[in-house]
């Protein structure tokens, strides 16, 4: 070993394996869009909102348990009778806690899901030119390229971006609320009876997160400056949805000719909200003159399945074909 | 020694215009230049190794793995600073080293540390911690460098590292590229117009027309083939001089810039030092060959009848 | 030999930053190249001589005029510009003619003119039915030098006229001007590629921050900056015999050696010049080249930009 170190030196390590590098890409991305500070913003109006959920989840465990706080409030300054009719709602609610529990996760549920998948419609028009717009912009892919990955490598690491900030806005919100909410409720096996409706919060989600993304980076790869790619984006969903608005009249599936649409329907059958309301009337017959008042109240209750759950989910596939045939075209080392 | 480059029969074709033509090349390790005019094919080539293109037919293989089997993890050992312009957008010029060093196959700390030694190699300062964005010309290809030779590769291709340059930079490019090889024994292949930097860097040539490889060969070779030919300096009229040469038996003529080239066909100078010792001349130069490589291009162009 | 630019105490300011500064120079006929490194002041000479910009202060003359603002002076002026500003759809009969038209010739004058001046710089007939946009980088720099000589003028002025082309495409654009100078044409280069300009211009001006450094022939501006070279490189099969050589006649201030040749600088770099031819003789190696380090036009360069 020479006295001096001065000069060129070689490197003699164990390289990375392929994932560590497309990990890599995925942290680099992360970093650029989690800069903003409107996104920060948005996490933040997200996870303050899924608290809330937390807390609604909370006061009606409280309500169900026979000897807690909320009931002693109500019964010092409503009286024992508001007590004894609260007391007896919670009896029957209790004796039937696959309809009471199931269906009021899922309403829940299903509510954040459409209002948190709506939200990353947003959160994604913040950073969509930070995918590959500004790579293409800057030639960046002919780097990529020419180090030890392929585009397929390059495209899985960007996914990795989209899908993670998607997921924490859409899918960890949810399943931090169930859980909590599980763990705070007064029995154990609320776990077991909301174990479907987190089922069908990570699948709506998991679909919702994996298309919004390849959507994302279909329209990120189509323009090639910032202004360009949010307006690509903004303008791709209120055109598809004009166009599914128009043609539904022509054809009746012609509403599918928006992707929000088919999440919507897809989340909707997969939640069956309608179902578990119906359900809830036979079991529940005091309460149905009530429930069927609810419908009218809210679109999602009165949403029923029309048609069966494939024809959105093989339009989605569709739309999600196109989207990845045009990043393949596009996204090219020039 | 392994050779660093060898293809078999690779062709590439865009639309009617073949770029590559069956092309067999076996490069061994060293300095190369890669010659040839607008269009022959040279970018093709280098794209089609770095599978930056899919080529049409043929094989190829860099450092002794086929590209088609191991193309991307034998790019660990590779670096490529293009022609283009292009970076890694959103990073200041260490983060964009230590990042492309984590593509390349390094981790995060051994990247890091070795981004900065290299930024140190191409004589960058404080600039590495502005963003790429903001660079003058000569720190963007400075810091293209720095990125091709980060991750300690064996083999860089350069495609013309010196556009855009002023003299100084061009000069600091170049030094910068001979060091690669001389310290750190990493072989060079450099795609470039200027022939005199080609002429000064590269020990092997291999010049490309038309898709086709017209020469491949070592540069000592190629200028030992040829009648040895020198270009004079003097202080004064350089007339008589020219006369006194012709008397001689060597052809010689005064060039534009006030030289004088003689085509001595000697081996060594040291006959026309005698001769002008003797007629009591005294040049402040006397250049061996110095267009050896323009003429070597020229011809090797001409006898295949490459027209402009 | 009448100057065809002149300028005295010649600047101009963008604001406060800085284009040319107190300039003094006059450029006589021939191939004139201008060198300088970035920031240097050439794009500024250029635009105050194509008029496109007014000085600050002091003068500038083309052709005893001020190009600003001055039709006959710009009318003898043509103009190759770095960038293509060239319309990719059009041919470039049809492109050479509308400008031809703009410059005052009539339509079917324009026609003939704009052929004459495309086959002037080479460009084969067989491409004149294809898209400029079409056209690799060479025909591109052609057309280009087309336009700026479509008014005959008096003078050309090049900026960056060899970037991105090949040897050979160097080569003609070099004999094209080689050709104009002949016929009378004054040249004005700028360039960053000395060794082209080396052999292509007779005469220069160096510039650096605004300043003019030096201007003039190769061979004067060469032996005012060092008439006689110090540091001189002696390629031969015996390194160590050259500098004992050299050595015992007391020639050598310092010296590195290297495998195939010897770096060598000088005590007394005239005595040294007188007598090298004898010395080297005498000493039992082979010379390959002598060459000097310090009057390359690019070591020139580096000198007084540093």
């Amino acid at each position: 070993m020479s006295a001096l170190t001065h000069g060129y030196q070689h490197w003699t390590g164990t390289s990375t394996s392929i994932w560590q590098r497309r990990v890599a890409i995925a942290r680099q991305g992360l970093r650029l869009c989690w800069r903003s500070r409107l996104l920060k913003i948005v996490f933040a109006i997200v996870w303050v909102s899924a608290l809330g959920l937390l807390a609604f989840h909370f006061l009606v465990g409280q309500l169900l348990s026979p000897e807690s706080a909320l009931l002693g409030y109500i019964a010092e300054n409503f009286g024992e009778r508001a007590k004894a009719v609260v007391d007896g709602l919670a009896a029957w609610i209790l004796l039937y806690p696959d309809v009471s529990v199931d269906g009021l996760y899922r309403f829940t549920f299903s509510y954040a899901s459409q209002l948190y998948g709506a939200i990353s419609f947003y959160a994604v028009a913040l950073f969509v030119p930070k995918l590959i717009s500004h790579d293409l912009s800057s030639r960046a892919i002919l780097v990529y390229n020419s180090k030890a990955l392929s585009r397929f490598d390059y495209l899985l690491g960007k996914f990795g971006i989209v899908f993670s900030l998607l997921s924490a806005l859409t899918i960890a919100p949810l399943v931090v609320v169930w859980f909590l909410g599980n763990a705070m409720s007064p029995d154990w096996s609320f776990f077991w009876h909301g174990f479907p409706a987190l089922v069908t919060a990570l699948a709506v989600g998991l679909i919702t997160v994996t298309s919004i993304g390849l959507f994302a980076l279909a329209v990120s790869s189509l323009a090639k400056r910032t202004s360009t790619a949010t307006a690509f984006w903004i303008l791709a969903w209120v055109v598809s949805g004009f166009v599914a608005g128009a043609s539904s009249r022509v054809f009746s599936w012609g509403r599918y000719l928006s992707p929000a649409n088919c999440l919507r329907e897809i989340s909707t059958q997969l939640y069956n909200v309608a179902g578990v309301v119906e359900h809830a009337k036979d079991v529940l017959p005091f309460f149905r003159s009530t429930l069927e008042s609810l419908p009218r109240k809210s679109s999602i209750l009165a949403a029923t399945p029309t048609e069966s759950i494939w024809v959105p989910v093989v339009f989605l596939c569709g739309f999600c074909a196109l989207a990845l045939l045009a990043i393949s075209k596009r996204v090219q080392p020039e | 020694m392994r050779p660093i480059i060898e293809t078999q029969g690779l062709s590439k074709r865009f639309g009617r215009h073949q770029a590559l033509d069956r092309v067999d090349l076996k490069i061994e390790p060293g300095t190369v230049g890669l010659l040839g005019p607008n269009g022959a094919g040279k970018s093709t080539l280098i794209r089609c190794l770095l599978q930056l293109e899919n080529k049409d037919s043929g094989q190829a293989s860099l450092l002794g793995q086929d590209i088609d089997l191991h193309g991307r993890e034998v790019r660990k050992r590779i670096g490529y600073a293009p022609e283009q312009d292009c970076h890694i957008p959103g990073m200041a010029g260490c983060e964009y080293v230590t990042y492309c060093a984590q593509l390349s196959g390094l981790p995060f700390d051994d990247a890091r540390q070795r981004a900065h030694e290299m930024l140190d190699f191409v004589g960058m300062g404080q600039e590495r911690y502005r963003l790429v964005e903001t660079y003058s010309t000569g720190m963007k290809q400075r810091i293209k460098i720095a990125q091709a030779i980060v991750h300690d590769p064996e083999l860089v291709f350069l495609d013309e590292p010196t556009n855009g340059l002023d003299p100084s930079g061009q000069a600091h490019i170049l030094e910068l590229i001979e060091r690669i090889w001389k310290e750190s024994g990493i072989s060079v292949v450099l795609s470039s117009h200027l022939l005199p930097d080609v002429d000064r860097i590269c020990e092997q040539i291999v010049i490309v027309a038309q898709g086709r490889v017209l020469v491949h060969d070592r540069l000592e070779a190629l200028k030992r083939r040829r009648k040895p030919v020198a270009e004079l300096t003097v202080h004064g009229p350089a007339g008589d001089l020219v006369e006194a040469f012709g008397r001689h038996g060597w052809p010689s003529e005064v060039l534009g810039n006030g030289h004088i080239k003689v085509a001595h066909g000697q081996e060594t100078l040291n006959p026309m030092i005698a001769f002008l010792r003797d007629r009591r001349v005294a040049p402040l130069e006397i250049k061996a060959s110095p267009n050896a490589l323009h003429e070597l291009f020229m011809q090797a162009l001409q006898s295949r009848g490459v027209t402009p | 030999m009448s100057a065809v630019i002149q300028a005295h105490e010649l600047s101009c300011f963008y604001g406060i930053v800085l284009g040319l500064n107190n300039v003094s120079f006059s450029i006589g006929s021939g191939i004139t190249g201008v060198v300088g490194p970035n920031g240097a002041g050439k794009s500024t000479l250029i635009k105050l001589i194509t008029g496109q910009i007014k000085p600050s202060s002091g003068t500038l003359t083309v052709f005893g005029g001020t190009p600003w603002n001055n039709p006959d002076v710009l009318g003898r002026i043509g103009y190759c510009p770095e960038h293509e500003h060239v319309h990719q759809e059009l041919k470039p009969v049809d492109w050479l003619r509308s400008l031809a038209v703009l410059s005052g010739l009539s339509w079917s004058e324009s026609r003939r003119r704009s052929e004459e001046v495309l086959q002037a710089v080479g460009l084969q007939k067989q491409h004149w039915g294809k898209r400029i946009g079409t056209y690799s980088k060479g025909m591109r720099q052609r057309v280009k030098l087309a336009q700026a000589l479509l008014h005959r003028p008096g003078l050309v002025i090049l900026d960056e006229p060899m970037n991105g082309l090949d040897p050979m495409g160097r080569q003609e654009i070099g004999d094209i001007l080689r050709r104009l100078q002949r016929e009378g044409v004054h040249i004005l280069i700028s360039s960053h590629i000395l060794d082209e300009l080396e052999a292509l211009c007779g005469r220069f001006l160096m510039l650096n921050w605004g300043r003019a450094l030096a201007s003039g022939s190769q061979t004067a501006i060469r032996s005012e900056m060092t008439q006689w070279p110090e540091q001189v490189v002696i390629r031969t099969d015996r390194p160590e015999a050259v500098v004992a050589c050299l050595g015992a006649a007391g020639h050598l201030r310092g010296y590195f050696l290297e495998t195939d040749r010897a770096i060598v600088w000088l005590k007394r770099p005239e005595l040294f010049y007188n007598e090298w031819t004898t010395l080297l003789s005498t000493c039992d190696a082979q010379i390959f080249e002598l060459q000097s380090k310090s009057t390359s036009l690019t070591s020139v360069f580096e000198k007084i930009t540093a």
